[in-house]
């Protein structure tokens, strides 16, 4: 059994993302491996160094089926070094005369960092995709509750109006980001190589370019002008991507678990019975998914820094760089991706209570309004002297639990500029939003655009 | 299959310490919960709050082998809520009147952390065992190599003789702190969580105290003055020295492998056929043990950074800070304990090459004794002048390709102040390793003094 969250039976389910962990498992990563060999070897025999037949029989033999991975394994302790074992496995899955043309003038790193390479660009596609679903969701929540008044708040206190649709089309915007960044960074991170014991793919004479780019075209990947064995900056971009994506859920489910404390109740997670239940308070429906939601996104922030580590990286090969990496990023995509995934399951079926929201506008007796009311005045008596006539009269509703509404109706000055009727109107929050609506349009017309 | 570090079935040896991951297992989590439900049971019965034959037939239930383990990871995975799967397990094994008293006022967070508490004390045992086997193995370096003479580098460079005795009584020291730290934070560490829903005991009512103390010594913890739900400084203190222990192994670690570059050699990893082959350069001898000590360095930093993170709780129980704690600190045991476990095999099999320390001693020409043959000169022209001296004859004879011992026998400012005698005294590195032999001593002796307070608790 497992220890860590991400492999344990019992926690696994609530921080990550199964389609991920399928990517990123270890018997993915010995065929990636495995891949990467085959198509080494097909590259060779089409450049004329290694026979067609021999390249044929590795293809054909290159699968996990082949593979004993407890004797693999063992290997692995003793040798150290991740690929030989199995080489070794493979060898034993051919004839003697193909065996003489496996891991032809490679190194271990070529098939660690090309296979890695596979397993990332798998990763990528599927976040991709889950962030798509992710921006449907938002973008049907941004339509829906675009006009769906509710309050704003700064520093933790009611500050002026907003829409739900406004405060979700923002996530929307961030979302939209992440993707073009994620598109953006995709032809340097999904790039192997095949550069030998150093990176000059001495072994392979002149050859070398035509073999890396002859692979690579058999793997669809990208290739480097130069060998990046050292030079870990591209998969550190993809760490910070993951950390970038992971944040935003964060942020989204610390927001959702603030809006549904109990004396909010704005909105709630989605609810089924002995969903999110105390062990003791039978009353609680807590939120089960922004926990793990909140956790995984101060998860994967802490890779971002070791991401960096594995940049310094020393001579031609580091010590220790290589062993951080096999892990964390396998780590992080199926951290992040399990956070998306929760994420979208958060917003899917998201309850939004606009009655509570809102009976919350009204909680200050109407002095969520102050501003408006003092814009309202502003071009009758000036915006400063507007601001200390408003401020008095917040100050005297505070004081004497007056309704808003009932202090401007009585104010001589507020009367003289305006009727009752003008009054109402000022003081209804639906005409306090700015901009908003027409920024969740552009926002939404962007993501459709963006497709 | 698995993927992270520690669970991979091919990369986990190289991060994990197999005793670790075996307490730390869901197994072992499972464990740690029934052990908490049964001894909350027994202690509640002992102060008159549930009846004794409940709390019996509780802690004959309460074994893992009478757990359907998969129907409570499908139940928590549908409901989201960890503990009461495991409670309704309970409650159907036992029979009806007994089914009532169990977590008899508990609440989720009481039973993982003390839960949690059980499997670490399991595994500060493990700990123990493995500084204790490591502080040995320094020890037998530190005596072997007390006079083992080898370079001592200042930013990469050659700078004055030390003995690689030193070097490991540097190590040591450090090892030592960290056991006594272990020891300290023990008793603060080992404390378990009886504290209700939001920490005041009101589910039973005055008798709180009393019964938090009988649960406490039937599981042999620490009972908490107030609870903690919020106050986790006692599992960041654990988080933080963990990660202090892994960044001296990881110090270690990369010691011995820049000692191991083919142009230093004055270490090697021990060696076994086969070991550290690259897949295509047949000369290659890689450090394989090194590598994975850098690396859970950095994963155990990271770890504690996040533990930090987990402090910062908000109102009686925090979102998403506990969610970390219960993952990061199983992981940073099980890692901190797989990097001890290399530590001992890298050390205990370390191959140290004296003649090859010699040679690089040796490979400037003297230069390195240079300070030596300076403190030598200065009784007779002042300190500052020597230094002006020998700076000069270094200088010449970096030029002019002498050794350290010709151009100071060559130089005017130096003739008949020193005898020939005397310069190869001072030249001799053997002469001039200072007080190191004694500070060696001084390291055994607090190792040893701080084994003989543990022995006496």
């Amino acid at each position: 059994m497992a220890i860590t969250q991400i492999d344990s039976d019992y926690f696994t389910g609530m921080y990550t993302s199964p389609q991920m962990k399928k990517i990123f498992c270890d018997e993915a990563r010995f065929q990636a491996w495995l891949d990467v060999e085959a198509a080494l070897a097909r590259a060779q025999a089409r450049l004329g160094i290694i026979p067609e037949e021999a390249a044929e029989k590795i293809t054909a033999a290159a699968t996990t089926d082949n593979i004993d991975i407890a004797a693999m394994t063992e290997h692995f302790r003793v040798s150290g070094f991740p690929i030989m074992p199995i080489v070794n496995q493979l060898c034993n899955a051919v004839d003697e005369e193909t065996r003489r043309f496996l891991h032809w003038g490679s190194t271990t790193q070529d098939i660690t960092d090309t296979g890695q390479a596979l397993m990332l660009k798998n990763g990528l596609s599927h976040l991709e995709k889950t962030l798509i679903l992710v921006e449907d969701a938002l973008i049907a929540l941004s339509e829906k509750y675009r006009d769906t008044v509710m309050v704003g708040r700064t520093m933790g206190n009611q500050a002026t109006p907003i829409t739900f649709g406004y405060k979700t089309a923002i996530w929307l915007a961030e979302f939209l980001r992440h993707r073009g960044r994620l598109k953006e960074c995709r032809p340097r991170i999904e790039v192997g190589q095949i550069a030998g014991a150093v990176g000059t793919n001495a072994s392979l004479g002149s050859r070398g370019l035509e073999v890396l780019s002859e692979t690579m075209k058999e793997l669809g990947l990208g290739e480097a002008q130069i060998t990046w064995h050292v030079s870990r900056d591209c998969w550190a971009e993809a760490t910070f991507l993951l950390g970038l994506i992971a944040a935003t859920c964060a942020k989204i489910a610390a927001e959702i678990s603030l809006l549904m404390r109990t004396e909010i109740a704005e909105v709630s997670e989605p609810y089924e019975t002995g969903r999110g239940g105390s062990s003791t308070l039978p009353q609680k429906r807590n939120p089960v998914i922004c926990l793990t939601v909140v956790a995984t996104g101060r998860m994967a922030r802490e890779k971002v820094g070791l991401a960096l580590d594995c940049m310094v990286a020393q001579h031609e090969r580091d010590v220790g760089g290589g062993h951080l990496e096999w892990t964390l990023l396998p780590e992080t995509f199926v951290l992040t991706g399990g956070a998306l995934e929760k994420t979208l399951e958060l917003l899917q079926g998201l309850v939004v209570d606009e009655d509570r929201m809102r009976e919350n506008l009204k909680l200050t007796n109407g002095l969520v309004m102050s501003e408006a009311v003092m814009m309202g005045l502003a071009p009758a008596i000036g915006r400063d002297k507007a601001h200390d006539v408003v401020q008095d009269i917040c100050k005297d509703c505070i004081n004497n639990g007056t309704m808003l509404i009932t202090a401007l109706e009585n104010h001589s000055l507020v009367s003289k500029h305006f009727t009752k009727e003008d009054i109402a109107n000022i003081l209804d929050p639906s005409n306090y939003l700015g901009t908003a609506p027409q920024m969740i349009d552009r926002t939404i017309s962007q993501a459709r655009k963006s497709r | 299959m698995p993927i992270s570090a520690i669970d991979s079935i091919y990369f986990g040896h190289l991060f994990a310490s197999s005793r670790m991951s075996k307490i730390f297992s869901d197994q072992g989590r499972f464990e740690g919960w029934l052990m908490m439900e049964s001894g909350l049971a027994r202690g509640q019965a002992r102060v008159g709050m549930i009846p004794q034959e409940a709390a019996d037939e509780i802690t004959d239930t309460a074994k893992i082998e009478n757990i359907d383990t998969d129907s409570i990871i499908a139940a928590y995975k549908e409901k989201g809520a960890r503990i009461i799967p495991l409670i309704h397990a309970l409650v159907g094994m036992v029979s009806e009147e007994t089914g009532r008293y169990v977590h008899w006022s508990s609440t989720t967070q009481d039973v993982i952390d003390t839960g949690l508490v059980l499997q670490y004390r399991e595994a500060i045992v493990i700990l123990e065992e493995l500084l204790t086997k490591l502080e040995d193995v320094l020890a037998n370096h530190c005596e072997t190599h007390r006079n083992t003479l080898m370079p001592g580098r200042t930013v990469m460079q050659h700078a004055s003789p030390v003995s690689f005795g030193h070097h490991v009584a540097v190590w040591l020291s450090e090892i030592n702190r960290h056991h006594d730290r272990l020891d300290q934070i023990k008793p603060r560490f080992l404390t378990c969580q009886i504290t209700g829903a939001v920490g005041n005991l009101a589910a039973v009512g005055k008798q709180g105290i009393a019964m938090r103390k009988a649960v406490a010594e039937e599981l042999g913890l620490n009972a908490p003055a107030i609870g903690w739900h919020c106050s986790r400084d006692r599992w960041a203190e654990m988080a933080s020295l963990l990660a202090m222990i892994g960044a001296t192994l990881a110090k270690i670690g990369q010691e011995v492998g820049l000692l191991a570059h083919t142009e230093i050699m004055e270490l090697a990893e021990p060696y076994v056929t086969g070991r550290g082959g690259s897949s295509t350069l047949p000369q290659k001898r890689n450090p394989t043990l090194c590598q994975p000590l850098i690396a859970a360095g950095r994963m155990l930093r990271e770890r504690a950074a996040l533990n930090l993170d987990a402090m910062v709780a908000e109102h009686g129980r925090p979102v998403g800070a506990a969610q970390i704690e219960y993952t990061l600190l199983p992981e940073a045991f099980t890692l901190c304990g797989g990097a001890l476990e290399n530590t001992l095999e890298l050390l205990d099999g370390l191959q140290v090459n004296k003649v090859r320390m010699r040679k690089n001693l040796d490979m400037a020409r003297g230069m390195i004794m240079s300070e030596a043959v300076m403190m030598g000169l200065a009784p007779y022209i002042g300190r500052n002048e020597a230094h002006h001296v020998v700076f000069d004859a270094c200088a010449r004879a970096n030029e002019e390709g002498l050794t350290l011992k010709q151009a100071v026998m060559e130089d005017p400012h130096i003739k008949g102040k020193l005898e020939e005698s005397q310069i190869d005294e001072l030249i001799d590195p053997a002469n001039y390793l200072g007080v190191t032999s004694e500070m060696i001593d001084e390291v055994l002796g607090e190792v040893k003094a701080s084994r003989n307070k543990r022995a006496e608790g």
